[in-house]
This record gives structure tokens, sequence and C-alpha cells, in this order.
């Protein structure tokens, strides 16, 4: 089997393809979506800290 | 055991211990996704009926096999955080929720795209078909129920019971294909007899609901720990990690402001 074989998936290579790239999305949207919040959430920690500490 | 399970319900310890096994949890996802795909993309012969197309089967089985898991994963965590108000139940039982509807998002796709060269159609209203739509408007339901409330626990309270509820949803979807006339096919791995599939078919579609699961701990993890730091930023532990705010790096554009 040669790559261009492979690619072409027997003729069903659009539909094979789109579904491995959309699965890679979801799979990558999961792995930043936490990545991201964490840094928001230590921002907003950290600052919710100055405020207390101007306050007392 | 219980020792230990007591130990990961203390907040401060579960955000300790999770964070050592994260790296490890990658490494184990990546040992079952890297042969998984090899196996079931270029190993694997095509199917005599489906050619190629069949191969769309090791996402979306596994997928369609994660909706259904997360599901009852987040009904009984919410359970148990409605019994006995555990804080880390909430949280798991909050933090599964868009991981659940991500991948009921994608079986429901994968599923379409597969449908369309195989039924000529990208959807029917069939019983499998919609079960699984439904699931998806119960995830979708379940996070914006907990979006709409602002008091933690409340929110946990409200959204554990609608979970619960909608549970009853899962056995209809693992029934569907039996109990009515479906066009979706039947349990093809899950047969009390023999699967009926080839061994060479088979292996890389377990190893994809494998990678898939341990995927699923380990993202629901980063995610629980994110969440866990802000609803515990008043306690000391929290404080002592990320407080002392002028030697974080996150500060460094404030320190030349004042």
């Amino acid at each position: 089997m040669n790559w261009q074989q492979w690619f072409d998936m027997g003729g069903y290579g659009a539909y094979v393809w789109s579904s491995y790239a959309l699965t890679a999305i979801i799979l990558l949207w999961n792995l930043l979506t936490p990545i991201f919040r964490r840094r928001e959430v230590l921002r907003k920690i950290q600052n919710w800290y100055r405020q207390e500490d101007r306050l007392s | 055991m219980w020792a230990f399970l007591h130990k990961l319900a203390s907040p401060k310890h579960f955000y300790r211990i999770t964070g050592r096994w994260i790296p490890w949890l990658w490494v184990i996802t990546l040992l079952f996704m890297v042969p998984g795909l090899y196996l079931g993309l270029w190993v694997a012969p095509p199917d005599y009926q489906q050619g190629d197309s069949f191969r769309i089967m090791y996402v979306h089985v596994p997928a369609a096999w994660m909706s259904l898991f997360i599901y009852v994963f987040m009904a009984v965590t919410g359970g148990i955080g409605l019994i006995w108000n555990m804080k880390m139940a909430d949280i798991m039982a909050a933090s599964s929720a868009p991981i659940g509807a991500s991948f009921t998002f994608l079986a429901l796709v994968t599923g379409a795209i597969w449908g369309k060269p195989m039924w000529g159609t990208w959807w029917v209203w069939d019983a499998r078909l919609t079960s699984e739509l439904i699931l998806l408007f119960l995830y979708l339901g379940y996070i914006a129920l907990q979006a709409a409330i602002e008091e933690p626990r409340t929110a946990a309270r409200a959204a554990a019971i609608l979970a619960i509820v909608g549970s009853v949803n899962i056995p209809i979807i693992h029934y569907s294909v039996e109990w009515w006339n479906t066009l979706h096919q039947g349990p093809t791995v899950t047969r009390m007899d023999k699967p009926a599939i080839h061994p060479s078919m088979l292996w890389p579609l377990l190893l994809m609901a494998a990678a898939f699961q341990v995927y699923f701990f380990t993202v629901l993890l980063m995610r629980a720990r994110t969440e866990l730091l802000w609803r515990e930023r008043r306690a000391r532990w929290v404080r002592e990690m990320f407080g002392n705010s002028t030697r974080t790096p996150f500060s460094n554009t404030e320190k030349v402001v004042t």
C-alpha cells in the first residue's frame, strides 16, 4: 500500500479524514481549555489576594 | 485503599497527588492511542462491506462509549456530592460535563459522516440517534443550570438532581438498537457470545477505547484541579502556594504600575 492509496481510503478519504480531524480538534479543545482556564484562575486568585491585602 | 480514598477527598491532598499523576496519565494515553491509530488506520484490512469507511468506527465508537460513561460518572459523583456533601464529588461532576458534551458531539458528527456514504443520509430520526441527541441536550442543560446558579453548593445540588433524573436516558440509548427497529447497527463487541468482529479489527478499537478512557481522566483532573483552586482560594494552603503575589511571575506587569 502506498501513501496515495492510503490517503484515498478506497474512495472514502474525505469521510475518514474529516472524522479524524474533528476528533483531533475535540481532543485538543479538551486539553487547551483547562490550560487557559488555569491561567485565568491563577490571575483571578492573585488579584483577589491583593485586594484582600489592601483592605486588611 | 479506604485511607487513600479518604485522603483524595481532601482538597489539599487531591491537588498535590493528582498533580503528580497527570504526566503519567498522558504517557498512558499515548501508549494506547499511537498503536491504536497505527493498527486502525494502517494495519487493519478494509471491511468487506464498508470498505475503508469502517475506520471511522475507531473514533466514533469510543466517543459514543465515553458519552455514556461520562454521563454515568457525572450522575454518580453528583449523587455522592448530594448525599454526603462532598466538595470533591461536586467538582468532579461539574468538571466532567463539558468533556462529556464534547464526546457526545463527536459521536453524533462522526456518526453522521459515516452515515452519509453507508446509509445515504447524514441523519435519520431513529431511536439510537435521537436518544444520543437527547443526551447532548442533557449535558448542555446540566452546564447551563450550573452556570445559572451563583452559589456553588446550590448549583451542584440542582445540577446533580438533573443528572440523576436524566440518567434514565442511558439504558434507552444502550438498548435502543434492540428495542426498536433502528437503522443503526446492533452491538458487535458487547455481545454475550463472541464478538462478531475479527481480532485485527477489534484490537485497534479496544486500544482507542482505552486511550479515550485514560484521556478523559487526564483532562478531567486538569479541569478539576483548577476548579478546586478557585473554590478553595480562601484556604491557607492555596494562599501559601499562590499568594505572596510580588514573587509570582503573574504579577510582573503589576509591579511596574504600583
